[in-house]
């Protein structure tokens, strides 16, 4: 059955993705990958309803993307260890510079909403394109895109991206409207 | 997204601070430099993640698949 061999290759590649998105989403690896595994046993159980000639990483990643939003509801789960002990349980150990980076960045993305988090980590990690990305999130394009604007200035803050002195365009704008004021 | 040459040298310093409000809301409101590398550090911890080897359960949960089907096709 030459389809499903496709099917389960397409799933086989889709998993490193599935738990890069899912520890970055939950910022916890075991439930993370009780997240991937989920995903992959609904999507088998689900197979009639997967469009062919779709994305089947695209399915997979609504499938958990759904699953991750019930929990929260449930279990008012929040993102938990967040703070760099994360980074020991991978199984290939980066070293010290990249450790350091990666916790900085794991933590800063816990300080995002979610809705944030995985709109950006969507499109500027995973590389997705804005409209898959509104698709997987259940919204529409325009709301992808103010997200990530946010999530982008957030995050450059959170990391100390911005440097001080720059004048950034809030400043503009604060700037013109003292001055239509005191016109 | 940036503004007219034209325009930018008409309207001068007001004009700027106008054409930084107008783009607000479509622009991300990062230096280009600061985005490049927000960017970089982003793709770098995924990567991180994504070169973790894959559990083997993960795997075996294919397999099984894989096993049933052929089951199913021998009978």
């Amino acid at each position: 059955m030459a389809v499903d061999l496709c099917v389960r290759q397409a799933m086989l590649v889709a998993i490193p993705h599935l738990r890069a998105f899912a520890i970055s989403l939950s910022g916890n690896i075991t439930y993370a990958d009780d997240l991937v595994q989920g995903a992959l046993l609904r999507g088998l159980e689900n197979l009639d309803k997967f469009q062919p000639g779709t994305s089947m990483q695209a399915w997979l990643f609504t499938i958990l993307r759904n699953q991750f939003y019930t929990d929260m509801r449930r279990r008012r789960r929040e993102v938990e260890d967040a703070d760099g002990a994360m980074a020991e349980r991978l199984a290939v150990m980066p070293e010290q510079g990249a450790r350091l980076d990666f916790s900085d960045m794991l933590a800063a993305l816990a300080q995002l909403s979610v809705e944030q988090r995985e709109a950006l980590v969507l499109v500027a990690a995973e590389g997705v394109s804005y409209e898959e990305a509104a698709q997987i999130c259940g919204t529409n394009l325009g709301t992808i895109k103010s997200r990530i604007n946010r999530a982008r200035t957030r995050l450059a803050e959170l990391l100390d991206l911005v440097p001080d002195e720059d004048i950034g365009p809030d400043r503009l704008v604060r700037a013109t409207l003292l001055m239509h004021a005191s016109m | 997204m940036t503004m007219p040459k034209v325009a930018q040298k008409k309207l001068g310093g007001i004009g700027e601070l106008h054409a930084a409000r107008s783009k607000l809301p479509h622009q991300p409101a990062l230096p280009p430099d600061v985005a490049d590398s927000l960017g970089e550090r982003l793709r770098a911890f995924y990567a991180l993640l994504m070169n973790d080897p894959v559990p083997d359960p993960f795997i075996r949960i294919l397999e099984a698949m894989d096993g049933t089907r052929r089951a199913n096709n021998g009978r």
